[in-house]
């Protein structure tokens, strides 16, 4: 009984023993020159890439072993001749088809800074978009490896934006000579996706004149610049949500009165002269955004 | 040991020379452009600053060269906008990298007009008719930026880093003053930013920190025009901004970030300082395959230290602090939020979202602006409006709020559906206990749906539909709703190797209806119940490209929108002397068509792939339905050459 019992765990352990030193060999680097042999044009496109070129200098990684740097080691998936049923063929590293968090850890590997370091918990990431979803080391363009230009590849998935972009008052995104990323951080910012910690601190970037600290301030100014602005575009001048009086009057009351006629007129209200004028508020109260003079923002 | 530690030093700093291959590429491209135009160019030509046919260059250079790695690249040299780049790997220690860019602006100018019963109404003595009295506006923008970064080696990557950023303006823009006349003000402004900063890993994680000094002066000259008491300002603004951030390794359990930033900005002028400081935290959990998320929480603090002895200059007052009409502290803010975000797949053809933001703000020194401060007519307090609308003594006023909470949820999925389509939707929902202001919401909802469609012969059809819609139900003076809807469609042909294209579509309206209130003497006070602002937009796109035979490719795009917008006032009150006679008045309206149209034809010879010539016309056409002078046109022949070495 004893001695079945012992034949019967040893017959048992025979079988597990191969199957579990199968399943633990590990992959080994076999070189580019392997890889290409099967994946010719993706060996030619990645030859032409800015990643080719700077890799071997910045990184110093040899060319031999580009491919596997990214892809992982490939002997395995070498081994395995394109059979998709052998094990040792999906040991391959995918970058555009693994999980988001196993992306970024390969591309973080080399590409890490201050503009990524809050991606993991970025609007992007939690909505499972991964590096190669906007970038790509084999055809990428420019300097950032896009797949496309840099605002189409945020018009891809925000047609709101570009819709807004071609509209009378816009921010020259059109014309090529700003980008989306000019304001916005895709990896994540402080702020949602905003390059700064405030709506207000990414506009003072560009829009300094507007910062103060003013002595009289315009409070929705200080609020927010999109309390009145539309970034993206407007059909009002200067980015306005509404046109000027309606914006101005939506918390003002227009203490000018509309007495509108062609005979003379008290002092102190309007004619229709001055309504024609007055009626877009910022002719006389220039410095809406803030001064250091007059209450009532003329200067 | 000094020597044996200098060695080892200058050994870290002097890239080491791996076995590379030198190699290079140089794109050089000469172009002609023929300008011409006609009407008004201050829209059709708002940002591009050509004003005559002329010559440009372009010229790129990439290359490797003894463990140097160097790309270049210079467009549009001897244009108006002009810009370039340049980034230098000398090995794998030190980097240098740069870009620059000129930017023409053409300040629009808008003219101010009503519209009485459909009859275009400009102010009677303006000189816009003429347009040769037209005094123009134009100014550059230049930006450039350089950076220096040393890699510390056998480091992961840990770096320090030198930036310099600088932005100049300068040139003309239109003015408008309390005046008849169409004036010119001068633009003469600088920002220059100087920065330090370093990145290192942390175990698995990293981090990064910055010091940023920057600096903005306007010194352009004053056009003193109709105010008469004013003084130029020449502002000189100071900030100065510490800024770190922190992952943890994207292994972790619980991936996490965070950002501190502390921010303080000097008027020289004024002697006020802003102190902003700020901290945002974030976590990111899977705890099944199937789940994902995402938790955040941001706080940010802003208080401004008023210099109690500066008085205020100009204008007809000297008043003491806190006085009524008289210089007064500035608000301070102190906001606090949190976020959640879930997704969870239910199948490979399901997927769910969710999220709920909470966010509390509370105001300091909110300076009360009382509504009815005005001489009307007044009995027992009481300010009465032609219409009969009252206001009691005190009770309206268009502070910001002192305190407000607002809670945001949204849900949404997305789902493949048969025929390979795929359909996405999503609602959010905001309530706020308090708007911020009267003219901001306490409550919106939101919605918007995209459908993916493939449909035959390589066509996908993409459609989106959202509606929005914000109201303030608690204010009693404004009483603003809004609300907007928006369809965007395209169509892609994928169509041959040889042939592809697209046409898209968006229409977007908006109607706003808040309530208005104008008046100052007994004569005045007029309120305008739900005035009405409205508009509309239609965008039209399309896109084509074709591969012909012999080396040639033709491709074309084109846009052409119409932009309408209104703002009704109903100034004819009866009973009242000397208003409108006509019933209906609209301000600022807008009716505009713009219309952009390119197409090339490029050649690659054959056998030649380094060479390349290409022949293009664009054509920009801007068209006014309200005020002809501010229609125009542009169009321009490019013919260009590229050679690839």
């Amino acid at each position: 009984m004893k001695m079945k019992k012992i034949s019967w765990i040893a017959a048992a352990f025979a079988l597990i023993v191969p199957f579990r030193t199968a399943s633990a060999e590990t992959a080994t680097p076999v070189g580019s020159d392997t890889c290409i042999a099967c994946h010719a044009e993706r060996g030619e496109s990645f030859k032409a890439s800015l990643h080719n070129k700077k890799i071997t200098v910045t990184k110093k990684v040899e060319a031999d072993k580009a491919c596997e740097t990214c892809h992982g080691p490939g002997s395995l998936h070498a081994a395995a001749a394109g059979d998709k049923t052998n094990p040792g063929f999906a040991t391959i590293r995918n970058p555009s088809k693994t999980d988001p968090k196993e992306t970024s850890k390969i591309c973080f590997t080399c590409h890490n800074n201050k503009d990524n370091m809050l991606w993991n918990t970025s609007a992007h990431a939690a909505n499972g978009l991964t590096c190669t979803k906007c970038h790509s080391v084999h055809n990428g363009k420019g300097p950032k490896n896009l797949k496309l230009s840099a605002n189409d590849t945020c018009y891809q998935c925000h047609t709101r934006q570009k819709a807004d972009a071609n509209l009378p008052s816009h921010h020259p995104l059109a014309e090529g000579k700003m980008e989306c990323v000019s304001c916005h951080n895709p990896h994540g910012g402080p702020l949602g996706n905003l390059k700064a910690e405030s709506v207000n601190e990414t506009c003072f970037k560009c829009h300094s004149e507007k910062a103060g600290p003013w002595t009289t301030e315009h409070p929705p100014v200080a609020e927010a610049c999109t309390v009145c602005h539309k970034p993206h575009g407007s059909v009002n001048e200067a980015l306005l949500k509404q046109p000027m009086p309606y914006l101005c009057l939506t918390c003002h009351k227009s203490d000018h009165d509309i007495k509108i006629t062609k005979e003379a007129v008290p002092a102190g209200s309007l004619n229709k002269f001055s309504a024609q004028t007055r009626q877009r508020c910022t002719n006389c109260h220039r410095e809406i955004h803030g001064t250091d003079g007059r209450a009532t923002f003329k200067n | 040991m000094r020597f044996l530690t200098a060695i080892l030093l200058l050994a870290a700093v002097i890239p080491s020379y791996a076995q590379t291959a030198d190699n290079y590429s140089a794109v050089s491209t000469a172009r002609f452009l023929d300008l011409n135009y006609g009407g008004n160019k201050d829209f059709v030509q708002e940002y591009d600053g050509r004003q005559n046919s002329g010559m440009e260059t372009d010229l790129e250079v990439a290359g490797v060269k003894d463990n140097t790695y160097l790309d270049f690249e210079l467009q549009g040299i001897n244009g108006p906008s002009y810009n370039g780049y340049v980034d230098v790997n000398f090995g794998s220690s030190l980097r240098v990298r740069g870009n620059f860019k000129n930017l023409v602006h053409r300040p629009a100018f808008r003219t101010t007009a009503l519209l009485e019963d459909g009859r275009f109404v400009e102010h009677g003595s303006m000189t816009l008719v003429n347009q040769s009295k037209r005094p123009g506006g134009l100014f550059n923008r230049t930006e450039s930026e350089a950076q220096l970064m040393y890699y510390v080696p056998e480091s992961r990557g840990a770096r320090l880093i030198a930036g310099y950023w600088q932005e100049y303006e300068a040139g003309t823009t239109y003015n408008r003053y309390n005046s008849s006349v169409l004036n010119i003000g001068y633009v003469d402004r600088q920002t220059s930013e100087l920065s330090m900063g370093v990145y290192t890993p942390l175990a698995e994680g990293a981090m990064s920190a910055d010091l940023t000094h920057r600096r903005f002066v306007d010194s352009a000259d004053y056009n003193g025009i109709a105010l008469g008491t004013t003084a130029p300002r020449a502002p000189d603004l100071r900030m100065n901004l510490v800024d770190m951030r922190f992952r943890t390794g994207s292994d972790a359990v619980v991936p996490m970030t965070a950002a501190l930033s502390a921010r303080t900005r000097t008027n020289t002028e004024n002697g006020y300082t802003s102190h902003a400081y700020s901290a945002t935290l974030g976590a990111a959990y899977k705890p099944t395959k199937k789940t994902y998320v995402t938790a955040r929480a941001y706080g940010r603090t802003v208080g401004t230290d008023e210099n109690r002895s500066f008085i205020i200059r100009y204008g007809n007052t000297t008043k003491a602090w806190g006085v009524s009409g008289g210089p007064h502290a500035e608000i301070d803010r102190y906001n606090l939020a949190g976020d959640l975000k879930a997704r969870y797949i239910y199948s490979d053809k399901l997927r769910f979202k969710a999220g709920y933001k909470y966010e509390n703000n509370y105001r300091k020194n909110t300076n009360e602006y009382s509504f009815e401060g005005e001489v009307g007519d007044n009995q027992n307090g009481i300010k009465r409006f032609y219409d009969g609308v009252t206001f009691s003594t005190g009770s309206q006023n268009n502070v910001p709020a002192v305190q407000d909470t607002r809670n945001t949820a949204s849900a949404g999925f997305e789902i493949s559906l048969p025929l390979d389509m795929d359909l996405d939707v999503g609602y959010t929902k905001m309530t706020a206990n308090h708007a911020v202001f009267n003219g901001t919401s306490d409550d919106s909802d939101k919605g918007e749906a995209t459908l993916i469609m493939p449909l035959p012969a390589r066509l996908t059809l993409v459609v989106t539909a959202g509606y929005a819609a914000e109201k303030n139900k608690r204010d009693q003076q404004n009483r603003m709703r809004s609300r907007q809807n928006s369809y965007q469609t395209a169509l892609e042909w994928a169509g041959t190797s040889r042939f592809s294209a697209g046409a898209n579509y968006a229409y977007e309206q908006n109607s706003t209806h808040a309530d208005n209130y104008w008046g100052f003497n007994s004569t005045g006070m007029i309120h305008i119940p739900q005035a009405f602002s409205r508009y509309e937009n239609n965008v039209i796109g399309l896109h084509a490209r074709w591969e012909l035979p012999r080396g040639f490719s033709l491709a074309g795009n084109g846009s052409y929108i119409i932009s309408r917008g209104q703002l009704t006032d109903n100034l004819n009150v009866l009973g009242v002397a000397n208003r409108y006679s006509a019933a209906e008045v609209r301000f600022a309206p807008t009716d505009v068509r713009i219309a952009r149209g390119a197409v090339a034809l490029t050649y690659l010879p054959p056998g030649h792939k380094d060479l390349s010539c290409r022949l293009g016309y664009r054509r920009d056409m801007w068209i006014d339905k309200v005020y002809f002078m501010n229609s125009g046109w542009a169009s321009t022949v490019d013919l260009s050459a590229s050679a690839k070495f």
